[in-house]
C-alpha cells in the first residue's frame, strides 16, 4: 500500500511542526477556556487557584506521560525518514 | 449518529477544519497571482505542473500553501482516529445495537481486492480505506461531517440529493448503489425513492458496517454486499437504477470501463445508470484543470486525471447504452453527472 503519489508536495519538516504545535496549542486554549466556563458555573474562581498550585504525584505522572509522547510526535517529521 | 467528541479531539478537528478554511483563502489568492503571471499554460497536463512548479520556486507564499495542504493531507486521517479512539469504548454498545435492524450486511472475507484499492491512500488518509477497523464511522462521522463539509463550497450531503433530481423517474423498485462506503449517498437515495429495494455495495467491510450503523439508525432495510461493483455475482437483470457517486474518479479507467459493463448486465431492459463524479476538464479551463491536478497528486487521488478526462457518456454508448449525457451541475460543473438508459 503507498501512501503517496509521484509529485506529491516534499514536507518542510520546520513548517510541519509549527503546525502541530499551532495545533496543540489551540487544545490547550480551547481547553483551558472549557476549564474556566465548567468551574464559573459551579462558582468556583480559577484563576488564582490555578497559579499557585501543584501537581498531584497522579497528574505530574500523566503530564509526565503525555508530555514525552508529545515530543515525539512533534519531531516525528525528523525522526520518521530514520525509521 | 449523534456523539461528542472529546475535549482533545473536539479541538483537534476544529484547528484542522478552519485551518482548511484558511488554507482555501490562501489558495484563491495563489491560483490569481499565478492567472496574472502566466496567463498562457501549455497544453499538456505534466508539462503545466511544470510550467507553474517554475513560476513558483522562489514564492513564499506558494511554498506556504504547499506545506499547509501537506500538513492537512497528512494529518487530519491521524487527529481523526485519535478523536474517535477517545470516545471509542462509550461508543461501542451504540455501535453493537445498530448492527442489528432491517438494514442486511453480508461480508465476504474472501472479496476480491483490486490493485486500484489496495495501492492507494484514497485522500490520503492513514491507512487507507481500511487502515482502521472502525474507518467507516471514523471517515463517515468525523472526516466527513466535521472537516470535510466545513472545507467544500456548498451542502455536500444536499449535493448528494440534488443530484437525484435529474432522473426522469421518481418510481424505481430496485436501485444498485456501487461504493456505498459509509452509507451517505444511500440515505438520499432512500429518501427520494422511499419505495425502492435498495442494495448497495464496497470493497471495505469498515466502511460498510457503518454503512449498515446509519441505515439501521435512520430505519431502511437495505441490503449491503461486500463485493467489487465490476464483479458483483448477482444476477443478469435485477435493477432498474444502477447509481455511483464520486466513485469514478478512485478507479482507472479499465475498471470505469468494468463498472459500466456490469451495470448494464445488471439493468433491466429500460434501467438507467446514473453516475456523480469530478467535473470533466473538457468543462474547465487550463487554470482550474492545472489546479485539479495539483489537488488531485497532493491529495491521494492518483486516478483523477483519467476520470476527469474521460468521456463518460461516450463510454456508455460504446457498451451499448442509448441516450448517454454528461454535464456539470451548479456554479463550480459539480458534481458532474452521467445518465445513460439500457435499450428496452
Amino acid at each position: 500500500m503507498s501512501e503517496k503519489q509521484p509529485g506529491v508536495t516534499e514536507p518542510d519538516p520546520l513548517f510541519q511542526v509549527t503546525l502541530s504545535l499551532a495545533k496543540e496549542l489551540w487544545v490547550v486554549k480551547d481547553r483551558q477556556a472549557v476549564l474556566e466556563e465548567v468551574l464559573g458555573q459551579k462558582g468556583i474562581d480559577v484563576a488564582e487557584a490555578v497559579d499557585t498550585h501543584q501537581p498531584s504525584p497522579e497528574l505530574a505522572a500523566k503530564l509526565d506521560e503525555e508530555r514525552k509522547r508529545w515530543l515525539s510526535d512533534l519531531i516525528a517529521p525528523y525522526r520518521e525518514p530514520l525509521e | 449518529m449523534e456523539f461528542d467528541l472529546r475535549q482533545r479531539g473536539r479541538a483537534s478537528v476544529d484547528f484542522a477544519a478552519d485551518l482548511g478554511q484558511a488554507t482555501g483563502k490562501l489558495s484563491a489568492l495563489v491560483r490569481q497571482s499565478i492567472r496574472d503571471d502566466l496567463p498562457e499554460l501549455a497544453d499538456d497536463l505534466d508539462e503545466r505542473l511544470a510550467q507553474v512548479d517554475a513560476l513558483v520556486a522562489d514564492s513564499e507564499s506558494f511554498r506556504g500553501y504547499r506545506q499547509l495542504g501537506e500538513w492537512l493531507a497528512e494529518q487530519h486521517g491521524r487527529i481523526a482516529i485519535d478523536a474517535y479512539e477517545e470516545i471509542e469504548e462509550e461508543l461501542k454498545p451504540k455501535m453493537v445495537e445498530l448492527g442489528q435492524g432491517a438494514t442486511t450486511l453480508e461480508l465476504d472475507p474472501n472479496c476480491p481486492v483490486p490493485d486500484y484499492f489496495k495501492d492507494v491512500w484514497f485522500h490520503r488518509t492513514t491507512g487507507g480505506w481500511d487502515g482502521h477497523e472502525e474507518m467507516g464511522f471514523i471517515h463517515g462521522e468525523i472526516i466527513h461531517k466535521r472537516y470535510v463539509a466545513k472545507n467544500y463550497p456548498g451542502d455536500i450531503f444536499a449535493q448528494r440529493g440534488k443530484v437525484l433530481e435529474e432522473l426522469p423517474r421518481t418510481d424505481y423498485r430496485d436501485i444498485f448503489e456501487v461504493g456505498s462506503s459509509s452509507g451517505h449517498y444511500t440515505v438520499k437515495l432512500a429518501e427520494r425513492f422511499p419505495d425502492a429495494n435498495i442494495t448497495g455495495c464496497d470493497i471495505s467491510a469498515p466502511m460498510l458496517r457503518h454503512a449498515q450503523r446509519t441505515g439501521n439508525e435512520l430505519g431502511h432495510a437495505w441490503r449491503l454486499l461486500q463485493v467489487p461493483g465490476e464483479a458483483t455475482g448477482l444476477p443478469d437483470e435485477s435493477f432498474d437504477l444502477v447509481t455511483h457517486f464520486i466513485i469514478l474518479h478512485e478507479v482507472p479507467e479499465s475498471a470505469a470501463r468494468a463498472l459500466f459493463e456490469e451495470a448494464y448486465r445488471l439493468l433491466r431492459p429500460g434501467g438507467h445508470l446514473f453516475t456523480s463524479d469530478v467535473r470533466a476538464y473538457r468543462d474547465m479551463d487550463r487554470h482550474d484543470q492545472w489546479h485539479a491536478e495539483y489537488l488531485a497528486v497532493n491529495g491521494g487521488e492518483p486516478y483523477w486525471r483519467e476520470a476527469a478526462s474521460l468521456d463518460l457518456a461516450a463510454l456508455a454508448e460504446d457498451i451499448g447504452f442509448e441516450d448517454a449525457r454528461s454535464y456539470g451541475l451548479g456554479d463550480f460543473g459539480y458534481p458532474w453527472v452521467t445518465f445513460a438508459a439500457k435499450p428496452k
